[in-house]
């Protein structure tokens, strides 16, 4: 029945994740660790599979959704923000590590032609990696968050001017200065326009777009999908990266207010093809001809693990920014990316350096990945640690924190549903001072209620997270949905908070009875009130 | 060559725009992404189109088998409305009769009977949401009428990938595919919990897991010689679970299953050929046996059965397009060579021109009705109303409630207290049985219709009052009993006020009046002038007291 090879690799893929997965949590290994584990054991460990294109191709489209993800959370004020000390930090960084990279490689013994690249594979630091454990730790939004998303979408620029440069080099005939710059200039040229094209489409194409399409989830969901591809597509043609156009194509439907419903759609996606880059990042990973250099691999990792937050610390706190933010920020960067394996690889097979030093590369980004991804889930344990201790006081930043955290909902009432009956309830309760969260799935529904609005569908967790049942005072259905009625007792009760449902029908009571409904909001019979009070006062009148 | 990530990117740029249409429009998506798909065929090839197309169906069968509900199975077995299958009967078999006056060979004729008899769940339930919700008969009826054709595809499905791997007898065979459904089983009993536990509370480990299930089972299924299709329907039902328990599951499920559906259908799409005069001769065969055939003959089985004419056509009116399960069997029937590239072909137009007649067949379904009614194409069965009405002729003073829920059931207490003389109009065969234990006089038929006002009399009544929210509905009752006082009932303001302009003399917006009394209740509540304990209380006593007339049990 057809050719299933994809199937079952994937299936061995997603398989072999899970159990690593499941294996190693008693260890508490970050999800992303596990993967690559998975993926040494699948590849180099046992031979099972072995890296193809189209693995490569999943593991590519599963970057661009996750890229995706992030612009979508980022609006644009919020970027311009950070502008600055993204560029700033991320060019330092790189001239910093690429001249210290060098200076040790050399010392280790390397010639000066493997030094050199050696010192541009450190250089680079992990997009994917950092931004699926800050979106795994809900952080991506936070200051810090999106200073380090900045930073690594500067050194994304850098990284296509240097491929473009190492494509360059590998040419098997003489290097064209001309054509290669004249590459960087598609390229440079390209990101500019799709920004553009972005943000015009933001403000007048994509509200109208989605405003057709909003009342159905699945359809805005496929229509994000759509514009992704399209984004990255044209960057792909221009040269850029799909992770540029993911991004850029993300940032563009941030701005609308359909974004939190859309990322919660994303998200299983993205979870589900990043598993399968990891595993095929480990797949890569040739350790067995690194033994030779292993002094050269702890000297180095070291350097990445330790040099680069340094570097970063020493930046970001010159651009007045707290202790506490940049040190989070700098822990960020301590590990090589992805690119470097590409980087590395491309020099291998046009020659310019020998398989060890691939290998190399491979285990520094082994250990550095591994190592800084409990650096990043425990960053703010680790920030205490080294506060405590007075370890950051030479950077001299002022340890007061600049991002006043928004005090959590607590005690509010949630109304979900913005009908007649749900609009009524809102006002009713604003009036009397009550905190209100209103939550409905069409956003224009929730214009113009005097209180704090959410847009998303209840029957997402994420969305039900979002609202806090569990500090809630009290939560009410106004919908005529019996399911998501039925979940939203069941989510209240295990919150542990009183509910109110619509019962709208009487087949409907039964199922709340059980789910230990504490109100249920009784339509039928206040209309039967009314309409018998009104039966007998025009029986009487005649 | 174009790689997969291209041919996934060119799949979703092109069905972007086709989406868009169809949500302008209120058309249903599906066969704007197969039009999509006959466009994207010009750019993807054929092998890695087949490619994509499995997934799809291995996700489309796999999200049935964990969306199934057993309970209503039970109901719909139940009911008596497993009688409507004669209607899959009798337009699968003149599906497959048609194809034999085209001169197929009866192998592949019957998937044309296949294509005929079955109708789409996603287009036609997608499009009933409201009635469903409001638990309207017409809504129930096709509800369930869709559920057992899916169950039905689905054993066609089984049995058709048996016969395609005949190495083995078909016993054997179904053997083979009942253990690995027991597999199924055991794993959902057993494993599955034991998965959640380790997975400790994270979903996205959670999606993983139940991804590798998939891919399990189907490997699985691969060898031991049975489909992967059965492989992802056991799947399917090993990761089936408690709903509300596994939420970031669920929500993981639909996000993929959604992705790849929208695949499929373009996939779908993209599989068909040019076109020539001998496949659109033979698809619009099917469109006509769809779209007019199967209606009039459900229309005929539903009324036989006792429903009245306008419920039976309006049921009707959202079955008339083929099934995505078609398409699959299709699909599958292809893939192994069944079916010719013509045939395949004219499944696949047919199904895309019917689920769009069949979404405007159901927006103008009254008028539909109203011009057959009206030419008297469709015996109104004055016979059945009166059969089962029980009124006086010459009644006068009365008060008509229309619709015999809980506060119809509260006004006919009322009025039997005072001594009101009343007559219910109610046309849900549930309730018939209640209605002639419980009310004195009543007229069983549909309240849009004439002639079951013609029977209650509203010129000589006192009072007519509707206890159902739907605007047409109250209309027509402003119409119908123009000249007598007509309280209503409606679920917006604004259409409340719409229906006092038009001469009601009163309407009731129940959402409104629950809503003042829950702010009452919190504000109570808050101000300790009524403890939780209390109000819980009272709202028993409320729902003991009443559940002695409860309808549904």
């Amino acid at each position: 029945m057809g050719e299933l090879d994809i199937l079952f690799n994937l299936g061995t893929i997603i398989g072999g994740a899970f159990i690593v997965v499941l294996a190693t949590r008693w260890l508490n290994v970050p999800n992303i660790v596990a993967y690559i584990v998975a993926g040494l054991l699948l590849g180099p460990v046992t031979g099972i599979l072995s890296v193809t294109h189209t693995l490569e191709l999943i593991a590519e489209f599963g970057i661009a959704l996750l890229l995706f993800l992030v612009g979508l959370e980022l609006s644009i004020a919020k970027i311009k923000d950070v502008g600055p000390v993204a560029v700033a930090a991320g060019l330092g960084q790189v001239v910093f590590t690429a001249a210290g990279g060098f200076g040790f490689a050399y010392l280790l013994g390397f010639d000066p032609f493997e030094a050199l690249f050696i010192a541009i594979a450190l250089t680079f630091s992990s997009t994917v990696v950092v931004v699926k454990l800050l979106e795994q730790k809900d952080d991506l939004d936070a200051l810090y968050g999106r200073i380090a998303v900045g930073i690594f979408l500067v050194q994304d620029l850098v990284v296509v001017v240097a491929l473009t440069f190492v494509a360059g080099m590998t040419e098997t005939d003489a290097v064209e200065t001309a054509e290669i710059l004249s590459n960087l200039g598609v390229a440079f040229a390209g990101m500019i326009g799709l920004l553009v094209v972005a943000l015009l489409a933001s403000r007048y194409v994509l509200p109208s777009l989605f405003g057709w399409v909003a009342r159905s989830p699945e359809v805005s969901f496929i229509w994000a999908l759509c514009w992704c591809f399209l984004f990255v597509l044209a960057a792909e043609e221009m040269g850029l990266s799909v992770e540029i156009g993911a991004f850029l194509a993300g940032i563009a439907l941030a701005q609308l207010p359909y974004n939190h419903d859309l990322r919660r759609r994303v998200n299983p996606l993205v979870n589900f093809f990043i598993a399968v880059f990891f595993v095929y990042l480990g797949l890569q990973m040739e350790l067995g001809a690194a033994l030779q250099y292993w002094d050269a691999a702890l000297v180095l990792s070291l350097f990445v693990l330790i040099g680069n937050p340094l570097i970063f610390m020493i930046i970001i706190t010159r651009m007045g920014y707290s202790e506490r933010n940049s040190f989070l920020t700098s822990v960020t960067v301590a590990q090589i990316s992805e690119f470097s394996f590409i980087l590395a690889a491309m020099a291998l097979s046009a020659g310019l350096i020998e398989e060890s030093i691939l290998s190399l590369i491979a285990i520094i980004g082994f250990a550095t990945i591994g190592i800084s991804a409990y650096m990043i889930l425990y960053n703010e344990e680790l920030y205490e640690f080294m506060h405590r201790w007075g370890l950051l006081r030479i950077f001299g930043a002022s340890t007061e924190t600049e991002e006043p955290e928004d005090a959590p909902l607590s005690n509010h009432v949630i109304v979900v549903g913005m009908n007649t009956m749900g609009r009524r309830i809102v006002n009713d309760l604003c009036q009397r001072g009550q905190t209100v969260l209103a939550i409905d799935y069409d956003a224009k529904k929730l214009e113009g209620l005097p209180c704090k609005g959410l847009q998303g569908d209840v029957s997402h967790s994420m969305v039900i997270e979002a609202a806090r049942f569990e500090s809630a005072q009290l939560v009410v259905s106004a919908l005529n949905i019996e399911e998501i009625n039925n979940l939203l007792a069941f989510k209240a009760n295990q919150a542990n908070v009183p509910c109110s449902i619509h019962a709208f029908d009487h087949s409907v009571r039964h199922d709340l009875k059980v789910l230990n409904t504490d109100h249920m909001l009784n339509s039928q019979q206040a209309g039967a009130n009314r309409i018998l009070s009104a039966l007998q006062a025009h029986i009487k009148s005649d | 060559m174009v790689d997969l990530l291209t041919a996934l990117a060119i799949i979703f740029i092109v069905a972007g725009p086709f989406l868009l249409i169809a949500n302008k429009f209120e058309l249903p998506t599906v066969p704007l992404l197969i039009v999509a798909g006959l466009v994207a065929g010009m750019f993807i090839e054929e092998e890695l189109t087949l490619e994509l197309a499995q997934y799809g169906i291995a996700l489309l069968v796999f999200s049935f088998g964990v969306g199934i509900q057993f309970d209503t199975v039970r109901t719909v077995l139940l009911d008596s409305e497993i009688a409507t299958l004669g209607q899959i009967l009798v337009v699968g078999s003149l599906g497959i009769g048609s194809g034999l006056a085209f001169g197929i060979p009866l192998q592949e004729s019957i998937y044309l009977g296949i294509a005929a008899a079955l109708s789409s769940t996603i287009v036609g339930t997608a499009l009933l949401q409201k009635e469903i919700r409001r638990n309207l008969v017409r809504g129930r009826l096709a509800q369930s009428i869709q559920f057992v054709q899916d169950l039905i595809a689905l054993v066609l499905l089984l049995i058709l990938s048996a016969e395609a791997f005949a190495m083995d007898p078909i016993a054997t065979q179904i053997g083979y595919g009942l253990m690995l459904l027991v597999g199924a089983v055991l794993v959902n009993r057993y494993v599955f919990d034991l998965l959640g536990r380790l997975a400790g509370g994270s979903s996205e480990l959670m999606i993983i897991g139940a991804v590798s299930l998939l891919v399990l089972f189907m490997s699985a299924a691969e060898a031991i010689g049975v489909s992967i299709v059965v492989g992802a329907f056991a799947a399917g039902l090993a990761v089936r679970h408690d709903k509300d328990r596994y939420m970031g599951l669920y929500n993981g499920i639909e996000s993929i299953k959604d992705f790849f559906i929208a695949i499929f259908f373009v996939t779908i799409g993209a599989l068909v050929a040019v076109p020539t005069v001998e496949k659109v001769l033979l698809a619009s065969g099917l469109v006509l046996l769809t779209a007019v055939a199967k209606p009039i003959v459900t229309t005929a089985i539903l009324i036989y059965q006792g429903y009245e004419a306008r419920s039976a056509t309006l049921t009707s009116l959202s079955i008339d397009q083929v099934s995505e399960f078609a398409l699959i069997i299709a699909i599958e029937a292809l893939i192994l060579g069944f079916l010719e590239q013509s045939v395949f072909d004219a499944i696949i137009l047919a199904t895309a021109v019917t689920m769009i007649t069949s979404s405007l067949s159901q927006r103008y379904d009254e008028q539909i009705y109203r011009a057959l009614a009206d030419r008297g194409l469709i015996v109104g069965r004055h016979d059945k109303i009166d059969a089962w009405s029980s009124c006086a002729d010459d009644v006068t003073d009365h008060v008509i409630i229309v619709g015999y829920g809980r506060q119809g059931q509260q006004l006919v207490e009322t009025c039997e207290a005072i001594g009101q003389r009343y007559i219910v109009i109610e046309n849900d065969p549930v309730l018939r049985d209640t209605v002639r234990l419980e009310c004195k006089e009543f007229v069983f038929g549909d309240a849009m219709e004439k002639y079951t006002w013609e029977k209650a009399h509203p010129e000589a009544a006192r009072l007519v009052i509707s206890t159902v929210p739907i605007e047409p509905l109250s209309r027509r009752i402003l119409n119908l009993a123009s000249g007598t006082d007509t309280i209503l009932s409606a679920d917006t303001v604004d259409s409340a006020f719409d229906l006092l302009n038009q001469g009601a003399l009163y309407v009731t917006v129940t959402d409104l009046l629950a809503g003042e009394q829950l702010v009452q209740y919190v504000q109570a509540l808050i101000h300790g002038d009524l403890t939780p304990e209390a109000l819980r209380y009272k709202q028993q006593q409320l729902l003991e007291k009443r559940s002695d007339n409860a309808v549904y049990r």
